[in-house]
């Protein structure tokens, strides 16, 4: 038997009646495999998990037939609760799935097993393991709030790992992280995948998700459109021009092979390792694989004087003591400017800096000769647009209309 | 936000039930006693106690930020209306502070400070996670301990995403010092996404919960443990003792 | 609703208890949020309210009287432990919790006029229980230096004490409350449907 069976499944959900989001869905997923779920947004991905944690019926209500088996349970006639030692979830926003009542890193892993009554000491030590197991092990101290998304995400994972769960499902885990993560989860999902445990991963994220999984399905409106071994699954909706992110060495090689570049017996390859091994075994026509390295070498951009924007040798100093610009000088003039840097390195800082939301300890900044020091923010915004990164944190009215209106309302231009 | 300072004194050994056990009963004695010497005996004595937990200063600092403006309204309002106002005591042009007044005024802010003197060294001096472990020993439900801790994480959290709202707002031209009325047209442009925002993670959280045993009944245990000494239990049964005494003598007497 | 019938037959106690879903004990963290953030946005922008009952009137309205209640209790709770004075006001919030969780179940929240009568109703409770609070633990004293004054204005042409702080807090709080009751309505109008708590179905 297999670890979980869907049998014949239709969804719609209560909001949504007249539009099933799953349909006549049947699929087995055996112990130890880790299978890839993909598809375009809404096609039904999130609701297939959703399923298999009981969390419909029991928490999304909505029309249901068909039958869910997780270990030889019918996911109806248990409870999330019961269900949850069995199928552990990770959700897709990091910080929301944390209990949020925990003052530290291995109290939040350890949640689950005070609830479960466990022994004192049984609680810290699988606590800890699980916490090792995701290299958390150093952080265990530290607020669960002061934690990077990646390290949010592995928080949750070993969590669900203290548990001991049979299978592991992952809603799209990594589409809020940044790209290192991104590594860092998958890091961890490969390490567990090879320790035996079942994974179920949704993810839009095919470069690392088709490499690492051993099935790919891909859902289409509530249907499995494709389901095998993600090569030819991605070869096949690639074929098919399905608008879904193929991986750029597939693509790549794929073409390549329609092209009668590459030997049309070998497996189409996947990775940059197999594809660098491929091509390399093709001497003479060297010219397909040279390789496309960063060809121009970075060029530090000349910085001429000029009156746009000014810093004179700007200090900047946290309240908290943490000094985080420190005697920045420079000046820009029209143009496109990318400030990169890693994360703390002051990017933030220095960008508040230009609308005066921060105002230099020591030094100054001038905009179109204007010191910010002696303006307010919201003289300076006619003069500087800042972008910040979250979006929820700047869209506030109901139509795009009124939204684009605010800013320039603010400052008092005109409608036009 | 809770302030809580780390040590190893014999009030932060304390079983945090037993300093919650005090503040109450205390509270409870203040409010019996008739003049603002007991008061303020008692408002020295606490601070004794926060010296031996090593936070003296910090205590008299908060609690006199706390209650100083009290202090000066209330010696106005009860010194200048007190119904029993009979003896003159001070009078400054044509108003006069009536002695009686005054010392009530002195009595009210006296059994303010107790109950701020004797919440303030609980906070510090007990790890929270400890004080929701100790009063579920004692029976208070898992959920609601969950609900205090979760909600003191929270308020921070939600003042981070503010400042974070009202950053952006300002980038696009938001003046802090606009008109009333735009000002008030901009706290409702920032409410609305900041707080449905935090609703719609409430879906996400219900389920991690529930996956996590949030619902299940039957035994827990807890990471840390809490003992509740001897000591503990002599200092609950002697604070009973004293408010019942305390009582007696008031309604006797 | 079809469970409706049966539950007029359930106790008091039970029907209580099944207002407390996951959802709901998760709305009360996010209740004490916004009570308190509420008055960190007014700090900011200098307005003359204080906007710290939202959150309780918001979780009432979404989850009924019950949730709303604990949601005021606990807020004070978890707020005194930076300003213990607070303690002293929680039956205030825990009221302002239940009448608005019970005016939302009788559909006083769903056109503007009965919001307005709400807003009021609100505000005068709060007026009435504060009042023994503010009179008997603080002397007749509560918050800024300007609602004292108001209070000393109050005493001084002639009014008891009573009066005084009750007619200073229906005073001060008349429009605070009415902005609360209507920023909590739109707030939790804005939230889309599947996000709400079943109960909502029946207040908004």
């Amino acid at each position: 038997m297999s670890l979980i069976e869907i049998e014949d499944l239709t969804f719609s959900y209560a909001s949504q009646q007249h539009e099933p989001a799953l349909r006549n869905l049947s699929c087995t997923i055996e112990q130890g495999s880790f299978v890839g779920i993909t598809g375009l947004a809404e096609a039904g991905k999130s609701t297939c998990c959703r399923l298999i944690a009981g969390y419909i019926p029991h928490f999304f209500h909505g029309e249901f037939s068909g039958r869910v088996n997780v270990a030889g349970t019918d996911t109806r006639e248990t409870t999330i609760g019961e269900l949850a030692e069995r199928v552990g979830f990770v959700f897709e926003n990091p910080f929301d799935q944390l209990t949020g009542a925990s003052l530290t890193v291995l109290e939040e892993a350890a949640f689950a097993l005070e609830n479960m009554g466990l022994a004192r000491e049984e609680i810290r030590l699988r606590a800890e393991k699980s916490l090792s197991q995701v290299g958390m092990e150093d952080l265990m101290d530290r607020h669960p709030q002061q934690l990077s998304g990646g390290q949010s995400q592995r928080l949750a994972l070993a969590s669900i790992l203290a548990v001991k769960p049979e299978v592991f499902i992952l809603d799209e885990p990594t589409s809020q992280l940044d790209p290192l993560g991104v590594e860092e989860v998958f890091d961890v999902i490969t390490d567990m995948h090879s320790r035996g445990n079942t994974l179920i991963v949704v993810s839009q994220d095919l470069d690392h998700l088709a490499i690492h999984a051993d099935r790919l399905v891909v859902i289409d409106r509530g249907e499995i459109k494709w389901d095998g071994e993600p090569r030819e699954v991605l070869l096949e909706a690639a074929e098919a021009r399905y608008p879904i992110l193929i991986p750029d060495v597939l693509e790549i090689s794929r073409k390549l092979r329609a092209a009668g570049r590459i030997p049309s017996n070998s497996p189409v390859p996947l990775t940059v390792e197999q594809a660098a091994t491929v091509l390399s075994s093709i001497d003479e026509r060297g010219s397909a694989a040279q390789p496309i390295d960063s060809g121009r070498t970075s060029r530090h951009s000349k910085v001429e004087s000029s009156k746009e924007l000014v810093f004179e040798d700007v200090h900047y100093d946290y309240p908290t003591g943490v000094s985080a610009i420190r005697g920045v000088s420079l000046s820009l003039d029209e143009g496109c400017v990318c400030i990169v840097g890693q994360n703390g390195a002051g990017k933030t800082t220095f960008a508040k800096h230009l609308n005066g939301l921060l105002r230099p300890t020591r030094g100054r900044v001038l905009v179109r000769g204007k010191d910010t020091r002696e303006y307010r923010v919201a003289e300076l915004a006619r003069e500087v647009g800042l972008a910040f990164q979250n979006p929820d944190d700047q869209l506030f009215r109901s139509t795009v209309e009124e939204e684009v209106r605010f800013g320039p309302d603010n400052v008092g231009a005109s409608p036009e | 936000m809770f302030d809580y300072r780390p040590g190893d004194s014999p009030v932060h050994l304390l079983n945090p039930v037993t300093k919650l056990a005090v503040a109450v009963g205390l509270t409870v004695i203040v409010f019996l006693l008739p003049n603002p010497w007991g008061p303020a005996l008692i408002v020295v004595t606490l601070l004794g106690v926060a010296a031996v937990a090593g936070f003296p200063g910090s205590v008299a600092k908060l609690a006199a930020v706390l209650t100083g403006p009290l202090l000066i309204a209330v010696v106005i309002v009860q010194g200048l209306f007190y119904p029993g106002n009979e003896t003159p005591l001070l009078a400054v042009g044509p108003v006069t502070f009536w002695e009686e007044g005054v010392s009530y005024g002195l009595l009210v802010f006296f059994r303010v400070l107790v109950v701020v003197c004797a919440i303030l060294i609980m906070v510090f001096s007990t790890y929270p996670k400890a004080m929701m472990v100790a009063f579920i020993d004692k029976g208070l439900s898992p959920k609601l301990a969950y609900v205090f801790m979760a909600s003191l994480q929270f308020v921070p959290e939600m003042q981070r995403r503010a400042r974070a709202i009202i950053e952006a707002q300002q980038a696009r031209g938001l003046d802090l010092e606009a008109n009333l009325w735009r000002r008030f047209q901009a706290l409702l442009t920032m409410m609305i996404p900041l707080l449905a925002g935090a609703l719609i993670s409430v879906e996400t959280r219900s389920l991690a919960l529930e996956a996590r045993g949030f619902s299940r009944v039957g035994m827990r245990n807890y990471l840390i443990e809490v003992p509740d000494r001897t000591t503990d239990r002599v200092i609950r049964w002697s604070m009973a003792a004293i408010v019942v005494l305390v009582a007696l003598w008031r309604i006797v007497l | 609703m079809a469970d409706s019938t049966g539950q007029a037959e359930q106790g008091l106690f039970s029907r209580i208890a099944s207002d407390f879903t996951t959802r709901a004990w998760v709305l009360i963290p996010v209740g004490v949020g916004i009570n308190f953030v509420g008055g960190t946005l007014v700090t900011v922008l200098k307005l003359p309210i204080f906007l710290d009952t939202i959150g309780t009137i918001l979780v009432a309205l979404l989850a009924g009287p019950w949730v709303g209640a604990l949601t005021g209790l606990i807020t004070n709770l978890v707020l005194a432990v930076a300003d213990p004075t607070l303690i002293a006001f929680a039956p205030v919030n825990v009221a302002i919790g239940l009448i608005a969780g019970f005016l939302a179940l009788r559909g006083w929240f769903k056109t503007y006029p009965k919001i307005v009568a709400s807003g009021l109703i609100i505000m005068l409770t709060g007026a009435i229980l504060s009042a023994p609070i503010v009179v008997l633990a603080f002397g007749g004293v509560q918050g800024s230096p300007g609602r004292s004054a108001l209070t000393v204005f109050f005493l001084a042409t002639g009014s008891n004490i009573w009066r005084s702080v009750f007619t200073t807090s229906v005073i001060v709080e008349v429009v605070d409350k009415l902005i609360s009751v209507f920023v909590a309505v739109f707030v939790a109008r804005a939230i889309p449907e599947r996000y709400r708590p079943q109960k909502a179905q029946q207040t908004l």
